[in-house]
């Protein structure tokens, strides 16, 4: 929500980047943070320990994680196509990128795009049915995605791609120009570069023609249609570039990582994606970086010291409990009970409860938000 | 005809293959008429409902195989009475008094409550009735509960418990704030939901399998306490389907008996196709049970007025509520029933070979979907045909490919190829949008 009085007059201000000065302010300011966080880990060139080394991981992990949250938010909340299998096309890549590390001398930087566009299209392939379904019915076409891929990697009888049941496949260190990513430090960097090109694209897609299609489909497909938009053409062109981010998000995990297993990409991490998204706000610009920070700080801090806390606690209680299994099952437990309880009262996440927080600001000290 | 071939496998391996097949795809028909009642009632697809089945069959194993624990008991013993006394009082046994108060102007829902039940007089013709038979019910179901001595039915009872109660939870708590919301909510709340029991089940009983051993070998008890081998030869009275005759007939056969499940049941085809036909017995009994359940479902949907006011609430809620239906109250009804019915599918799951696993019984829901695309979301005659047609795909694809195929691969290609050609399956209804 826009302060009062900002109205767009004309074109160009509709599709601005930014539309008011504090958006760009806070924009490089974010992005300034963000760049500034590893000098003050004991790596950085101070070697001050400020931020510790885990807390660095976990902002790595959570950046690959928010490329891919941010497709499916093109996806789903841009375009309103359901996708439950958008670990599978992450898998895709991560292989991709993988293999081609590993069996060609191609440089990284021409490796990571090869993996996306392999995404890509296998996502195009998928999101065909999209031709004829929707809804649940598209559910289950991107459901039969995270079954068929995983599937095909697998079984697939090749020591370049599989090396046997469960051995991961080892991936060598990335290198871009020579400079080789091997500190946490690096891995960083590599992926912060990536979350601003992703953001950035998403951020363009929408403020163009295609961002207004999609939300047009999304608003009523039928009427879009009316509009003279080539409705089929524009679903498929959101699943082919959410499942490129989703490639993107793969290969980076796999050298980040350093090794690939079907296990990280599993339908529970699709629905883990999906539901990242609807806690952070579906269809907000805003909405992934929420879910994704929400979703790390729970996964990372709360849901451990939950642990503690119950394996003392709950057995007095409940005697038949036995302590060791509650670990196993409680972020699965925490996560559906948050996701149902942001469906139920704040089904457009946390994206637009800060909205409701931004305006009750300007109104202060007259609002009661 | 012994020496048949089909692209190269023997006509003996395929026939095998479709018997089993269709047996699985009597169970598969089950899961999938669960679908597709929340589908008609609440309209929406019940992504969660592997996971209903995995707590069902735990539930079940929980009181048969184990002696339950003291705090178990107590709990559902608890959870039994409050059932009978929910049902006592949803039956009504009061009715209005003649001068009944004004209503309070308050908003406060526990004065409301109070009002309304000042508001009340017992009838005590119903009171007796409906108190006598709850009664009744709840003795029972104690009575079966803390015996031991039929195990089946005390798992069966405290399964039939649970899964009620959890139906009409997940219904009261989840679904229903979501009424008039869109259908991406509807999906992810159903996801919401399978997470949440995956974490209890994962709690409440750790992340093993469970063996559940009902169709175990009868062993002489003698065999137990000596020194023998664990295989015992022992006569066993199994049906014998001849081919010659066409009747079943009982016979006496002579077979070696192992310690674990009993031995699968034989069809004498040895004559003219080289070997026995072999049927898995929990696959045999599970087809019965399974299609029992099924036909008794649909004969309740189709003759009862319980079971009209079901379809009619199915077919449009408003019009439902305005001839006077209580739409929340059949809503609940129908979720209790699907809860039900995935325990009763998952219990039969569980007993095959691998027993009570985290890696099958929920994922056999997400492979039925694809039957349930076939046959048609709203179609229970479709539920049945694409049960079986997906169970015979899949035992095939074992024959030809091999096993992860056949679990990973074949239902979902099946899918492709509905959606891609027939999205509103073979009896579902067209779907025509209107802006």
């Amino acid at each position: 929500m826009r302060p009062s009085g900002v109205y767009d007059t004309n074109y160009i201000q509709a599709q601005a980047l930014f539309r008011t000065r504090v958006d760009k302010w806070w924009t490089w300011i974010i992005i300034g943070v963000l760049l500034l966080v590893p000098l003050l880990s004991k790596e950085g060139p101070l070697g001050l320990e400020l931020v510790s080394l885990s807390v660095l991981n976990i902002m790595t992990t959570g950046g690959i994680l928010l490329i891919s949250v941010t497709g499916l938010n093109l996806l789903l909340g841009y375009t309103g196509q359901i996708s439950l299998g958008q670990a599978a096309f992450m898998m895709v890549g991560a292989y991709t990128g993988a293999v081609l590390a590993r069996q060609t001398s191609i440089s990284f930087m021409f490796a990571l795009p090869v993996a996306a566009l392999a995404a890509g299209v296998v996502g195009l392939a998928f999101g065909l049915a999209s031709l004829r379904v929707k809804g649940f019915y598209l559910a289950m076409a991107t459901l039969a995605a995270q079954f068929i891929i995983p599937w095909a990697i697998n079984s697939y009888r090749g020591d370049w791609v599989n090396l046997g049941k469960g051995n991961p496949l080892p991936v060598p260190k990335a290198s871009i120009f020579g400079l080789h990513i091997s500190s946490n430090v690096d891995e960083y960097y590599l992926v912060l570069v990536f979350v601003f090109l992703t953001a950035a694209a998403a951020r363009n897609l929408i403020r163009s023609r295609v961002g207004r299609a999609w939300i047009s489909i999304r608003d009523n497909d039928l009427a879009a249609e009316q509009l003279g938009i080539n409705v089929f053409r524009y679903k498929v062109l959101a699943f082919f570039v959410s499942a490129v981010f989703a490639g993107i998000a793969g290969a980076l995990q796999a050298h980040v990582t350093r090794s690939v297993t079907d296990t990280s990409f599993t339908l529970e991490t699709s629905i883990e994606l999906l539901a990242m998204l609807v806690i952070g706000g579906a269809g907000f610009p805003l909405g992934p970086l929420f879910g994704v920070m929400f979703f790390m700080v729970m996964d990372r801090y709360v849901v451990d010291s939950l642990n503690e806390i119950l394996q003392d606690e709950l057995p007095k209680l409940l005697t038949f409990l036995n302590p060791e299994y509650i670990p196993i099952g409680l972020p699965h437990f925490i996560l559906g009970t948050l996701l149902a309880l942001f469906l139920i009262y704040e089904p457009r996440g946390l994206a637009y409860r800060w909205r409701i927080l931004q305006a009750a600001w300007r109104l202060r000290p007259f609002s009661k938000a | 005809m012994a020496d048949w071939d089909i692209l190269g496998k023997s006509f003996h391996l395929v026939l095998q293959a479709t018997l089993n097949g269709v047996l699985q795809g009597g169970l598969y028909a089950l899961i999938a008429l669960g679908i597709v009642v929340i589908n008609k009632a609440s309209g929406i697809f019940n992504f969660a409902h592997g996971w209903m089945m995995f707590i069902g069959a735990l539930i079940f194993w929980q009181f048969y195989d184990s002696p339950p624990s003291d705090t178990l008991l107590g709990v559902t013993v608890g959870l039994a009475a409050f059932l009978a006394v929910t049902v006592v009082f949803t039956l009504g046994i009061t009715a209005p008094r003649p001068q009944a108060d004004p209503p309070p102007k308050t908003k406060n829902r526990f004065v409301r409550v109070v009002h309304y039940w000042r508001g009340q007089q017992l009838v005590p013709q119903r009171a007796l009735m409906f108190g006598g038979a709850g009664l009744v019910v709840w003795g029972l179901l104690v009575f079966l509960l803390t015996q031991s001595n039929w195990l089946v039915l005390r798992g069966a009872a405290a399964a039939l418990i649970a899964s009620v109660l959890i139906g009409l939870l997940v219904e009261r708590i989840t679904i229903r704030p979501l009424l008039g919301q869109p259908v991406l909510t509807a999906i992810l709340m159903t996801l919401a939901i399978g997470f949440i029991l995956q974490g209890v089940t994962q709690i409440v009983w750790g992340p093993n399998d469970h063996k559940l051993d009902v169709f175990k070998a009868e062993q002489p008890k003698a065999s137990e306490n000596s020194s023998k081998p664990p295989a015992a030869t022992g006569t066993i009275v199994v049906p014998v389907f001849t081919f010659e005759t066409g009747e079943a007939v009982t016979t006496e056969t002579k077979q070696t008996v192992g310690t674990g499940s009993a031995p699968d049941y034989r069809l004498k085809t040895a004559s003219w196709l080289g070997n026995d036909l072999r049927l898995k017995r929990f696959l045999v009994w599970g087809f019965g049970i399974a299609v029992a359940t099924f036909v008794g479902f649909s004969l309740f949907f189709q003759y009862t007025s319980v079971g009209l006011a079901l379809r009619a609430t199915a077919e449009n809620q408003v019009l439902a509520e305005s001839v006077g239906l209580q739409v929340r109250l059949m809503l609940a009804l129908s979720w209790a029933m699907v809860a039900v019915m995935a325990t009763i599918a998952g219990v039969i799951q569980g007993t095959g070979g691998t027993g009570i696993a985290i890696l099958v019984i929920p994922y056999l829901a997400l492979r039925v979907f694809p039957a349930v695309l076939l046959g048609g979301l709203e179609s229970i005659t479709g539920a049945m045909v694409g049960g079986l047609v997906v169970g015979v795909v899949e035992q095939l694809t074992v024959v030809y490919i091999d096993t992860s195929a056949a679990q990973q691969m074949a239902p979902f290609v099946v899918l492709m190829i509905v959606l891609i050609i027939r999205p509103d399956g073979l009896f579902g209804q067209r779907r025509i949008d209107r802006v």
